[in-house]
């Protein structure tokens, strides 16, 4: 403990004084780092294969649904889904240990905790004690309350083995003579067959995640109880669940003027770059939201696995009513979650790209530009997305590393997308190559300046095969 | 390229906002019936996918329509009962009005749906077709064309749509029908008084004030010599302002684009021929330009000549490649914003058939004659219709085995016959937004470059800032088969089917220029 406080010290104390990235930018995602917990969870599994024999039925079944829950998890962790950094994960492991260490009932060796580079604002047990934070949940939150009644949400899964319960009870559903009856008829049924299924999978679905909407109002009032227990302050469940509440209206939160930073004296913005204001679609982007909400609203509802965040909020609010809070925001560090919160900025860019979301990422390229033009990493990130993009047009490919425009997206977002899909090769390698050539001071701190330079611009010089 | 799509598979439409691209996964039985671009002004705004999703009873079926706009994000999902006869031919998209046209193919029925941008229903209109009229509409949709336009279903300004059908009540003659927008009756006119054996028209241009088409004209069923017209009629109740003929003094005149100007004159790009000649016979002498007062009075014509004007762009390599390629046959005339034409042809010849004689030879049957499918010609004109640049654009040939005794067809006849069955490598013209630039895009077997380079194609020749520029997409994957569809600017769509997993995939592809 005293080493790691003296470590995040000196890494806090060098990071705030520069206001930029730290070394361990960006985090390692080596799968070796977690070697030693694949092969505990392998164990484990070993231990539930004794568990569901209790159910003297479909034993195949089971072996099967459980060793598939296995590959899955130690596949996520062998992709590197999932980042590999000791300081980052001493920090984390210190916030769940208070959660763990404070509440006697709660066994260390159940749990372990994995922070996920995807860029998706949630969190999720598997049932078997892992726990999966998105770092894109981890960088909205304000404080380490906050994520502590998430990772408490997450342990009272485990702890009333909620994932592994749904495993069993879908299996013996599906072995249930009755089920297997109506399987059977729909099978025979010449006519309304696939009306039929719909029904009968809804019904099912319904049916399930009716229970699950009411294992996160216990998992919500569960954590709260957990935290009391500690030093955090339990009152962070509230603003927690604001911030999930939020997640979907702020994908992307800003504007971006994308022209000026793509604007070069050498290679000027083009007038055919403009986003034109013909509209094409033929739908009004109010009645597609409308044509896939209004119409499947109820359907929707029922088959929400979550309650309304509001209905949790109020409930969270009740249970803390009378509570004499002398809890605290940040136990760890305070300093480390704030230089942590900055590097998840730019590691979401690294996601993407890695993920070949490449628009968004240099979407969210170009916002921290704004906001930081003086960090040289932004220029290199740059001037990468729209080389990657350059080697997929000409493989054909850019379509895989584009996230489509979507109704659902601000027009923002959606315009700096056709923005992309008008460029031509030539294009695409030319900006890639004059975000360096235009910004050299301040890119060229970047220890991957000279790498990137070269590589853009070998490109600009490479032709065009062009026949005629 | 738009054969309807009888393909038993599974599937269903993923809607994640994340996806690549939109996957029909295997989730239940259900059997797609036809798919299509929707068109707005010649560009590609969106697609639809008709398909069975179940059998209510023994005559009825409920389909869906699932609607995509042109980056495959779903933006509607509508329910349409008919009977296992019903097809979707066409859409179009007007600005303010979505439409479809259906036919049931038992009762003979063509139907027309309608929905504003809110994806509401507005109107169902339907009629029954004659024997006659049902065989010449089969024939139309289910046998081939491969161009972006749409065949007989358009927009008119953002006032409703117009649809060409062919009638045969002992004659062979046109009907055009305007549905406007929301509720409202429409038109519909044919030929009347004095009107000829066989009186055939087609889609030109329209606003909210005019509709023009061309006319052709020919007094009996079976002759070959055909005379063109212009007509040009009022959106609001379908009168003719004029009906011209666009034959000349010493030459017939084939329109094959036509445009109605701002001033409200009207421009016409065709070929020409020697009057003298039976028109589906004559080879072309150059392409002709004319343009007509808004009452119908011819005033400007300008003829470009093969024989003297193109000869001064071409080397004598390619002059003696066009001349040996025998004929050259048009596809698409184009007039950009910058104000100027386009004029895009694919050479062809006759050629002896080895295979062909090879089967005559053991006994077997077979014509001895291939049609030879060969270079994407591009000519240039300037704003007063100047040739300024001619284009060869090489590429591998086809072949294309002639049916047995169409080979006594004259070429230019065989031709018109070949595309109408899909047998040129052409496929479709799009434009940009902006009107400016465009691509001409052909699909074909590309026998360049090493054996594990060779394959099928989709190849594309693009007009951009004043430059040509190409770009081939190769076909050869692991699907079972692919279909190409033309995209929003500067993009193609492909459909790939997996038949072992019962999978249709859809994924634009941008163009690499």
């Amino acid at each position: 403990m005293k080493i790691f406080t003296i470590i995040l010290s000196f890494l806090i104390y060098f990071g705030l004084s520069a206001q930029r990235l730290p070394l361990s930018f960006p985090f390692s995602t080596n799968a070796n780092f977690h070697n030693q917990y694949v092969e505990k969870l392998t164990n484990k599994y070993e231990t539930y294969h004794e568990n569901y024999k209790v159910h003297n039925c479909c034993l195949s079944d089971f072996q099967k649904e459980y060793d598939n829950q296995l590959e899955y998890t130690v596949n996520d962790i062998k992709s590197g889904k999932f980042y590999a950094d000791s300081t980052l994960q001493n920090y984390l492991n210190q916030i769940l240990d208070e959660i763990i260490s404070k509440n006697p009932i709660l066994n260390k060796e159940d749990y372990y905790l994995l922070l996920s580079r995807k860029t998706i604002p949630n969190a999720y047990t598997t049932g078997d004690g892992t726990i999966v934070v998105y770092m894109d949940l981890l960088r909205r939150f304000n404080n380490e309350a906050e994520l502590a009644f998430i990772l408490g949400h997450e342990i009272a899964h485990n702890f009333f083995n909620h994932a592994m319960q749904g495993i069993d009870n879908r299996i013996l559903f599906f072995n249930d003579k009755n089920t297997k009856d109506y399987i059977n008829t729909i099978k025979r049924s010449v006519y309304n067959k696939n009306k039929m299924i719909d029904e009968f999978l809804l019904k099912y679905a319904f049916n399930r995640n009716k229970h699950g909407r009411m294992f996160e109002m216990d998992c919500d009032s569960f954590s709260i109880e957990l935290l009391k227990n500690t030093k955090y302050n339990p009152y962070a469940a509230v603003n927690a669940l604001e911030i999930l509440d939020s997640v979907d209206s702020k994908l992307f939160n800003s504007t971006l003027a994308f022209k000026e930073s793509l604007n070069f004296e050498n290679y000027p913005f083009k007038s055919s770059w403009e986003i034109s204001e013909k509209r094409t679609s033929f739908f009004l982007s109010s009645a597609v939201k409308e044509e896939f909400s209004e119409e499947k609203k109820q359907i929707q509802d029922s088959l929400k696995t979550h309650p309304d965040c509001q209905i949790r909020i109020e409930k969270a609010k009740e249970l803390l009513k009378d509570f004499d809070n002398n809890g605290k925001d940040f136990i760890v560090s305070k300093e480390y979650f704030k230089e942590l919160k900055f590097q998840l900025e730019f590691e979401a860019i690294e996601s993407d790209f890695h993920y070949k979301k490449v628009n968004i990422g240099l979407y969210k390229a170009l916002q921290l530009l704004h906001k930081y033009p003086e960090e040289s990493y932004l220029y290199i990130a740059l001037s990468k997305g729209f080389q990657t993009l350059s080697e997929s047009q000409e493989k054909h490919e850019f379509g895989k590393y584009i996230v489509k425009t979507n109704h659902f997206f601000p027009k923002e977002f959606n315009d700096f997308t056709t923005f992309l899909e008008k460029l031509s090769l030539e294009d695409l390698k030319q900006i890639a190559y004059h975000i360096l050539k235009e910004n050299k001071e301040l890119a060229e701190p970047h220890p991957g300046f000279s790498e990137t330079f070269n590589a853009s611009k070998n490109n600009t010089i490479k032709p065009q095969t062009i026949k005629y | 390229m738009k054969k309807t799509l009888l393909l038993a598979m599974s599937l269903l439409l993923m809607g994640s906002i994340f996806a690549q691209t939109a996957t029909f996964e295997n989730i239940r039985k259900v059997k797609l019936k036809n798919s299509g671009e929707i068109i707005r002004e010649n560009i590609v705004v969106g697609y639809y996918f008709f398909y069975e999703y179940d059998r209510n009873s023994k005559t009825d079926v409920e389909y869906r329509l699932e609607i995509l706009d042109e980056n495959l994000g779903s933006v509607a999902s509508k329910k349409v009962t008919g009977t296992k006869f019903l097809y979707a031919l066409e859409s179009t998209f007007n600005g303010e009005e979505i439409a479809f046209k259906f036919y049931e193919s038992k009762k003979k029925e063509l139907i027309f749906h309608k929905y504003n941008t809110k994806a509401e229903l507005v109107n169902k209109s339907s009629r029954i077709l004659s024997g006659k009229e049902a065989k010449y509409l089969v024939a139309t949709y289910f046998q081939s064309g491969k161009e972006i336009d749409n065949n007989s279903f358009y927009g008119v300004g953002d006032k409703g749509f117009v649809s060409y059908i062919l009638t045969r009540d002992g004659n062979f003659h046109y009907e055009i029908e305007f549905i406007p927008n929301g509720k409202e009756k429409g038109w519909k006119k044919a030929p009347v008084k004095n009107a000829q054996k066989v009186e055939m028209a087609s889609f030109l241009d329209a606003n909210n004030d005019y509709i023009l088409s061309t006319v052709g004209k020919r007094d009996k069923l079976l002759s070959s010599d055909m005379n063109f017209y212009v007509k040009l009629m009022s959106t609001k109740d379908g009168k003719t302002i004029f009906e011209k003929p666009t034959m000349s003094k010493k030459y017939e005149v084939t329109p094959m684009n036509g445009f109605i100007e701002e001033n409200g004159e009207v421009l016409l790009l065709g070929i020409y021929t020697d009057k003298d000649e039976k028109t589906a016979k004559a080879k072309s002498l150059g392409v002709v330009q004319q343009r007509y007062s808004s009452s119908g009075e011819l005033i400007q014509e300008k003829f470009i000549s093969w024989a003297k004007d193109f000869s001064k762009f071409l080397s004598v390599n390619e002059k003696g490649k066009i001349e040996d390629a025998g004929f050259i046959f048009f596809h698409k005339m184009i007039k950009t914003d910058d104000g100027e034409y386009f004029v895009v042809g694919e050479e062809y010849k006759k050629v002896a058939s080895g295979a062909g004689i090879a089967s005559r030879a053991l006994g077997g049957g077979g014509s001895i004659i291939d049609m030879k499918i060969d270079d994407i010609n591009i000519y240039k004109f300037d704003s007063d219709f100047n040739l300024t640049d001619v284009r060869v654009f090489e590429k591998s040939h086809t072949k294309y085995g002639l049916p047995e005794g169409a080979g006594v067809m004259s070429g230019p006849l065989l031709a018109t016959y070949l595309n109408a069955l899909g047998a040129f490598d052409y496929s479709f013209t799009q434009k940009d937004l902006d009107n400016k630039s465009f691509v001409v895009g052909y699909i074909n077997f590309d026998r360049e470059g090493k054996r594990k380079d060779r394959g099928n194609v989709f190849g594309a020749v693009k007009y951009v800032d004043g430059e040509f520029k190409t770009d081939k997409i190769p076909l050869s994957t692991d699907a079972t088969n692919i279909r190409v569809y033309p995209g929003k600017p500067g993009f193609v769509l492909l459909g790939e089917y997996y038949k072992k997993e019962k999978k249709y995939e859809l994924r634009l592809e941008k163009l690499n220029f």
